[in-house]
């Protein structure tokens, strides 16, 4: 048999299926006729018979042995899916399953990451508008207690034990200079009198209250009268009281800590543990899934 | 034999029902996985493990040809079974037990002559099959050695009709080209037999 020139490989796949009579009737006529014109194409046919019906003509292997299965051979469900009772050929296929909840577990992860992020972004904003603007109505927590403490900057400084006497001192004059005028006039005069009061008096009184007078403040309110005394002193104790909230949320807050740190309590940090919990759901999900997975 | 009766009693696990199964399409089986495996060791177990893995799958099977469902697994079994000896290459000794193993047929009717004639034609046409590419192989094995029509072997390979014809195409041109010198040189009273080892 001489050595046939190359046919196309559109040729050939025409051949092939014209040999399994898998082709159209326009081809195959078109086919035939080009069959009786090419004697090349028509020798390719020829070959192309002759290897199929070699590979037809192969005999057929002796089985080596039974491949019918046995009990024993059947896979055994494993620890794992017996827990998860899961497992045997009735069994409902998990693959899909762990594909399902990895997907959906990957997602929410994902939502709840943008979302920190975003947060994230918004606080770190927010901290530069405040210092631009520090006048601003929506002032964050930390800008509002910054302003708090200079409100409140006498009662502050109270709490510095080395300016602490002089300016007890201070207010200690004043409560007798409020005791003096209020001593003056008639009783009745008292209550107008600690109305006008500074705010040294004010600020003085809860100082008393929580601490002992000092010597000037107690020879004022033992020299003075002592109904106006003791007006400046209700008076005083009242302010305090109104004040006493604002003085225990400036003491509660670090005032010298990074205002955006103050947002990641309490709600930042459920965030983060959100986030974490769901990386390692995911995670686990991912791992079933590969276990779970079947080569079929 | 009412094989879709069987076929929904294997599917319940009817571990009976599916060996019915087994053993109407075991010879079919470990003739393909022969072919493509090229050794009869490696055959026997990538059919074995198609046969478990049938077994676990058979709920899966939502109907058509059986056999195409069934010749799936035995040949993707037989393609993880390559792809494992090809990162661990066989060793000579093995290739050499199988040619012996080749080299035993024999019919006690015909002539020692004979017989060694059709031995050779028989290895010859495998090793021009074992020098296909798995996929063009497993085409032509399905079409031209088990008699499968294009539907089945589409079927069976999982890709559609066209890369049927296409594969089966350019699968027999080489087989053409490698036979080329064997059809020369063979006896052209030597005729395969229906049986080997």
């Amino acid at each position: 048999m001489t050595e046939l020139p190359p046919i196309p490989a559109s040729d050939l796949e025409q051949l092939s299926a014209y040999l399994d009579g898998q082709l159209q009737s326009p081809d195959s006529a078109e086919l035939e006729a080009r069959l009786r014109r090419e004697p090349q194409l028509r020798q390719a046919l020829e070959e192309l018979q002759a290897t199929v019906q070699m590979l037809g003509g192969l005999p057929t292997a002796v089985l080596p042995r039974d491949f019918r299965l046995t009990e024993q051979m059947l896979p055994q469900p494993s620890t794992v899916k017996r827990m998860l009772g899961i497992g045997g050929i009735c069994a409902p296929r998990p693959y899909p399953v762990m594909q399902l909840g990895t997907a959906l577990a990957g997602l929410a992860l994902v939502v709840v990451v943008g979302a920190d992020l975003l947060l994230h972004q918004s606080v770190a904003g927010f901290d530069l508008r405040s210092e631009s603007a520090p006048a601003s109505q929506f002032q964050p927590i930390g800008q509002i207690s910054g302003q708090a403490e200079d409100e409140l900057q006498p009662l502050l400084q109270l709490e510095s034990p080395s300016e602490q006497d002089s300016e007890v001192e201070t207010q200690s004059s004043a409560s007798a200079e409020v005791a003096d005028r209020a001593a003056a006039p008639a009783e009745e005069q008292a209550g107008a009198q600690d109305g006008a009061g500074t705010p040294a008096a004010e600020f003085a009184a809860p100082s008393g209250e929580t601490r002992e007078p000092t010597g000037t403040q107690s020879a004022a309110v033992e020299t003075g009268a002592e109904l106006a005394a003791g007006a400046a002193t209700a008076e005083g104790a009242q302010v305090g009281e109104e004040l006493t909230p604002e003085l225990s949320l400036t003491q509660g807050v670090d005032l010298s800590s990074n205002p955006s740190d103050q947002f990641r309590s309490p709600g930042r940090l459920a965030l983060t543990v959100l986030e974490v919990g769901l990386a390692a759901i995911t995670l686990m999900l991912l791992i079933l899934s590969v276990y779970f997975r079947r080569p079929i | 034999m009412d094989e879709p009766a069987i076929i929904r009693q294997a599917q319940s696990g009817d571990l009976e029902a599916f060996n019915q199964l087994v053993l109407a399409h075991q010879v079919l089986a470990f003739n393909v996985a022969r072919r493509i495996m090229g050794d009869r060791d490696s055959a026997a177990d990538a059919t074995q493990e198609a046969f478990l893995s049938a077994y676990r799958a058979i709920r899966r099977y939502r109907g058509g040809s059986f056999r195409a469902w069934l010749m799936r697994i035995v040949t993707n079994a037989c393609y993880d079974e390559l792809r494992r000896r090809a990162r661990r290459p066989a060793s000579s000794l093995d290739q050499m037990e199988e040619q012996g193993a080749t080299s035993r047929l024999h019919d006690p009717a015909e002539s020692p002559e004979r017989a060694a004639q059709r031995a050779e034609l028989t290895r010859a046409i495998e090793d021009c099959l074992n020098e296909l590419v798995p996929e063009f192989r497993a085409v032509a094995i399905l079409v031209d050695v088990q008699g499968f029509d294009y539907q089945e072997a589409a079927a069976a390979i999982g890709k559609p009709l066209g890369t049927v014809k296409s594969r089966l195409a350019r699968a027999r041109a080489k087989l053409r080209d490698c036979l080329r010198g064997v059809r020369e040189l063979s006896p052209g009273s030597v005729r395969l037999s229906n049986e080997m080892p």
